[in-house]
């Protein structure tokens, strides 16, 4: 049988003081992923951002998830208002966070 | 899980959500050898370093000799890496300080000795959980569990007094 090529996942609990979008977000990670690890490292990345029962949970590629939890972890400052991306939890589904 | 060292004092519940079992602030450190308090010194010179003591090679800049690394090796002391300067620095500021804390660690790996990845929180905004800190190690180029050792058995071994 062939190794399947799906790409896995990992998807972060980040516990966060900010309240934005899914789609503000999303920008927020992306850009400051870029300023980390650039275009070819986004290129790896593979992320998503959603908002489940008002809990944020960011998605990526499995290879590149501490790079991801690094990133979160320096930003403290949006338009000059502190805030703080926490990861709580690390899974391969989605729903075990609400087991 | 230990954050070793914090610049405030948060409220220990909040400490415990975050998954850490202890946590050591500005007041458990001494810059002076003390019968009660961990030593803390902040020196690049080798002929500084203590018995036991926590190292935290700043001067101006974050850097450090393979001198130093042996000498730390030798007396049993640690060496502390901190996250919070990030946060203050600028673009190029920020990549030679990850430079000089993974030449560290690579140095620390090399000679055996100890190394603590700790938050150095000045605020509540600061402080991150012990996942962040892992993965700020494994960004530095250590394993998963070398990461774990420097949040978990290295402080144990250095918040006794020796």
């Amino acid at each position: 049988m062939k190794k399947t090529l799906k790409p896995k996942t990992r998807h972060l609990l980040i516990e966060t003081n900010s309240k934005f979008t899914e789609k503000e977000y999303f920008d927020i990670i992306r850009n400051q992923y870029i300023q980390f690890y650039g275009i070819m490292g986004l290129s790896h990345l593979n992320l998503k951002t959603s908002l489940t029962n008002k809990k944020l949970i960011v998605s990526c590629n499995h290879t590149e998830k501490e790079k991801l939890i690094f990133t979160l972890a320096t930003i403290n400052k949006i338009n000059n208002a502190p805030v703080y991306f926490r990861t709580k939890k690390v899974s391969g589904t989605i729903n075990s966070f609400f087991d | 899980m230990f954050d070793f060292h914090l610049l405030f004092d948060p409220k220990k519940e909040t400490m415990v959500n975050l998954g850490f079992e202890n946590y050591f602030t500005d007041k458990n450190f001494s810059f002076k050898p003390s019968k009660d308090k961990i030593i803390l010194i902040e020196t690049i010179n080798e002929n500084d370093v203590q018995k036991g003591a926590i190292i935290y090679p700043y001067n101006g800049k974050f850097i450090c000799s393979s001198n130093l690394i042996r000498s730390v090796a030798e007396k049993k002391a640690a060496i502390e890496i901190p996250l919070s300067p990030i946060f203050d620095m600028g673009q190029f500021e920020k990549a030679s300080f990850l430079a000089s804390a993974r030449k560290i660690l690579k140095l620390c790996v090399k000679y055996s000795a100890h190394y603590i990845i700790t938050s150095r929180a000045r605020n509540e905004f600061e402080l991150k959980s012990p996942i962040d800190l892992i993965s700020f190690g494994v960004s530095l180029g250590l394993s998963y569990d070398q990461a774990k050792m420097a949040l978990l058995e290295f402080p144990k071994m250095h918040s006794v007094k020796q």
